[in-house]
């Protein structure tokens, strides 16, 4: 895991790309998951700027706060903007989560926010390409019984499906809001 | 210390209990709107203590869950971690924010559907035995959907 950190903290990719014009280049790419209407690809959002989000139904509070915020985005858009953005909701708890529930939870925070999930084996795969980090972690001395440790950065895709930023558990609306303007300006 | 001062002192420690009470207060308390169905949710608050003491906020109880819990979140190799804590502090005049993302009072399985506006009643517990009741009411936490007019 600790291996993984690193990675993630761009030592890995500083060392193999110098300085790149997109640190981000290497991450991500194209995957199929599961919604409760169907087979969702990243790559049926090009042309759209895409707000990626990793994580799971029971999660108390993390997820929440993280599709609230991205409702939160919608909402600040002009309906213009709106148009050219998406929400994707990917859940990394596949034991617990059925696609059915995932797109109902993220429908639930925002309509415009499209849940998936996959097999354990098809969202590991995903998670890889985009680096992200999670672990299931028992909680003995809790009655949530087990809880997942995840990356809870928000990936923002631009309209060719490449990531360009990452958008933290702790920044602000008026911030992403700038940051999917940004990339929507590109 | 003159006579007086000690006898008004006295008193107020003999009046104990009132004193510490009026010494806390608990602002903006809410239960997270959750989707139907879902076993967790959490409660947030401001508690502001205007005493000379610290003060800790040892448990909390509701008939909402069949568990509540005091949890809190921490960013660690690169993940969001939410652990189960003893204890909240609450310092000498000063407060701690109960928020997304930080502190927060977890709510275990859910004993009802919860729907926006419904009251819950909790009851905070300090490591003094002192007992705090507070209604909170149940809102979408974080979205702004009531904001989104003011947005450029």
């Amino acid at each position: 895991m600790l291996t993984v950190s690193s990675i993630v903290g761009g030592f890995w990719l500083q060392q193999r790309f110098g300085s790149p014009p997109n640190p981000y280049a290497q991450l991500g790419g194209d995957f199929t998951l599961m919604s409760a209407s169907g087979p969702v690809s990243l790559s049926d959002y090009r042309g759209k700027v895409v707000m990626l989000f990793f994580g799971f139904t029971s999660c108390p509070d993390v997820c929440p706060t993280d599709l609230s915020r991205m409702s939160a985005v919608f909402n600040a858009l002009n309906p213009g903007e709106v148009e050219k953005v998406a929400g994707l909701f990917v859940s990394v708890d596949p034991e617990r989560d059925t696609p059915i529930q995932v797109s109902e939870y993220a429908a639930f925070f925002d309509k415009r926010i499209t849940g998936v999930t996959g097999s354990p084996d098809e969202v590991a795969a995903v998670a890889r390409q985009f680096y992200v980090l999670y672990n299931k972690v028992d909680q003995p001395n809790s009655a949530i019984g087990y809880t997942i440790d995840h990356s809870a950065s928000t990936y923002l895709i631009d309209t060719k499906g490449e990531v360009i930023q990452l958008i933290k558990h702790d920044e602000s609306v008026q911030t992403m809001v700038q940051a999917v303007r940004d990339v929507l300006a590109r | 210390m003159n006579r007086v001062t000690l006898f008004v002192a006295l008193i107020t420690c003999l009046s104990g209990f009132p004193a510490l009470a009026s010494t806390l207060e608990v602002h903006a308390p809410v239960v997270r709107m959750v989707p139907p169905g879902q076993m967790v949710s959490a409660a947030f608050l401001n508690l502001h203590n205007s005493g000379p003491r610290p003060r800790s906020l040892i448990a909390a109880h509701s008939d909402v869950a069949d568990a509540v819990e005091l949890h809190n979140h921490i960013m660690e190799e690169g993940m969001m971690k939410m652990r189960r804590v003893d204890a909240i502090p609450v310092p000498s005049y000063g407060e701690v924010a109960l928020k997304p993302s930080g502190f927060h009072i977890m709510l275990i399985g859910l004993t009802r559907n919860l729907k926006p506006g419904d009251q819950v009643t909790i009851e905070l517990e300090f490591a003094d035995s002192e007992r705090l009741p507070v209604i909170a009411v149940v809102k979408m936490v974080g979205s702004e959907k009531d904001h989104s007019d003011h947005s450029e």
